[in-house]
């Protein structure tokens, strides 16, 4: 174990060198590229023995990754917002085929408006796409969540793709420490990749990925949906291990100081520390609140939710993503109907769009609601300027 | 590797491992037939066949055209690239 500076994209790139991906096939955008250009010095340096393919968008990365996948090693990639959306019809390629790959997707908003900062849409327009979604909330948790993703994503009953998401600036280009574990260590609990279903080998043939009628196509749909299922109950396993291993906790759901709450903040990512101290602050002044982190978004943990939530008179959700068209943001619709015959009362939130920082302010203006408010919303924006002309800089 | 994919019934997800044949004879509308007063046998039409069904065979010192109609697909290219005008295409379902 060796303590480090890095940021984010580093971690996330130090985390495939582990798992010692064979392939890499990425290309650049913001605030992704550190980690192909990572990956790229890693394979120079001899550090990482993988065939490095510089290809021409995210369509052809994420296809020649399941092609390289195919012929049974680890292949890697990493995207972010539109090379996210570009890879839109391939990922269902790679969950159709059942493909354990493990991608880091640095999260950043969708056009339009054109905004390079942190953002939940891109990963949340992929969440019905057969993907497993972890959320990090620092540095380390990049690093861990990797490795956890590969030894989970790989189990016989799973083979699921797995997105692993962190916040493009506030964990991709944010320096920090991580413990760094050695390879020996990784090694025992991430075993050598052994491909447990489609194969390419030329002595053994197969078509794969052949057109499917009207006969064979809901089964296959119903078996992604059991391997969900298996997701769920495989990763208290999988963390359980990795604790053993590594010495570090994680869970599905992280709850914080939720036991005898009157209002509890639900959130993902890299705003969950300042949801923490939030509540500290707020407990200080004698307000009963608490914060739930959601680190596993899909498969969604509703029976463990509805556990830990189940009793809370209010519960808010702070969503990083619009939901535009929809009654709430796609993270509460998801916590609103996992608790909907349980007692809290559900309000959404929209805040930390387009990289806007969801500071101490925001929380505080969430939990006041949640107190106060006499009723619930389904969507209430924190830090909005309703007039949008009052932010303009050149005045009419 | 390969021992962990003995049953290839088990696998996830779209995939063949048993390769058949489709008839696509059954997808023609007119088939070719030979002239075998005109054919000299220079197997051109043979050589041009899309889908490799013409067959020049000896049988008992006699030269022999057959077509296979199981995979015949009736495009009618041998018909047009005869020199000698040997075949012509007869609409299916009609007797002979």
């Amino acid at each position: 174990m060796k303590r480090t500076m890095m940021d984010g994209n580093q971690a996330a790139a130090e985390a495939m060198r582990f798992a010692r991906i064979r392939v890499v096939s990425a290309y650049p955008i913001t605030p992704q590229s550190s980690i192909a250009e990572t990956l790229a010095d890693f394979v120079a340096d001899g550090s990482l023995q993988a065939k490095y393919l510089r290809i021409e968008s995210e369509h052809s990365a994420l296809s020649s990754v399941i092609g390289a996948q195919l012929t049974g090693v680890r292949a890697g990639t990493a995207t972010a917002s539109v090379g996210l959306a570009l890879m839109h019809e391939v990922m269902g390629v790679a969950s159709g085929l059942r493909l354990p790959i493990v991608m880091p997707v640095v999260n950043r908003s969708l056009v339009s408006p054109w905004n390079l900062w942190c953002d939940h849409q891109d990963a949340m327009a992929e969440r019905d796409s057969g993907w497993t979604q972890l959320y990090a909330e620092n540095c380390q948790e990049v690093l861990d969540l990797i490795l956890i993703a590969y030894r989970w994503s790989e189990y016989p009953k799973v083979l699921l793709p797995c997105m692993m998401n962190l916040d493009g600036f506030f964990l991709s280009h944010l320096t920090e420490v991580v413990m760094l574990p050695d390879q020996k260590t990784v090694d025992a609990f991430l075993p050598p990749y052994v491909p447990h279903n489609l194969l390419l080998d030329p002595d053994n043939p197969m078509f794969i990925n052949n057109l499917t009628g009207p006969s064979e196509f809901t089964e296959m749909r119903f078996q992604q949906s059991l391997a969900f299922g298996e997701a769920l109950e495989t990763l208290p396993q999988v963390l359980e291990e990795f604790q053993q291993v590594f010495g570090r906790q994680y869970s599905l759901l992280d709850a914080y100081r939720c036991d005898d709450a009157e209002a509890v903040v639900v959130t993902m990512g890299s705003m969950s520390g300042t949801a923490r101290y939030a509540v500290d602050q707020l407990r200080s002044e004698g307000k009963k609140v608490g914060a739930l982190k959601v680190v596993c978004f899909r498969p969604f943990p509703v029976a463990l939710l509805r556990q830990l939530l189940g009793g809370i008179p209010h519960v808010g959700v702070i969503d990083r993503s619009a939901g535009l068209g929809a009654e709430s943001g796609p993270l509460c619709g998801e916590v609103r109907a996992a608790l909907e015959l349980e007692s809290p009362e559900v309000s959404g939130f929209i805040a930390g769009l387009g990289g806007r920082d969801v500071r101490l302010e925001t929380f505080r203006k969430a939990f006041d609601f949640l107190l106060n408010s006499p009723s619930t919303s389904n969507t209430t924006w924190l830090d909005v300027e309703a007039n949008a002309m009052s932010i303009r800089e050149v005045g009419v | 590797m390969r021992e962990i994919m003995t049953d290839k019934r088990a696998l996830l997800g779209p995939v063949a491992t048993v390769f058949g044949s489709e008839h696509t004879g059954a997808w023609r509308v007119q088939r070719p037939v030979v002239d075998s007063k005109r054919c000299n046998f220079c197997g051109e039409c043979q050589k041009y066949c899309p889908v490799d069904v013409v067959e020049i065979r000896d049988d008992d010192g006699n030269r022999v055209l057959s077509i296979n109609l199981s995979y015949c697909k009736g495009c009618s290219i041998c018909v047009e690239i005869c020199a000698r005008h040997a075949m012509s295409m007869v609409p299916e379902r009609t007797q002979p």
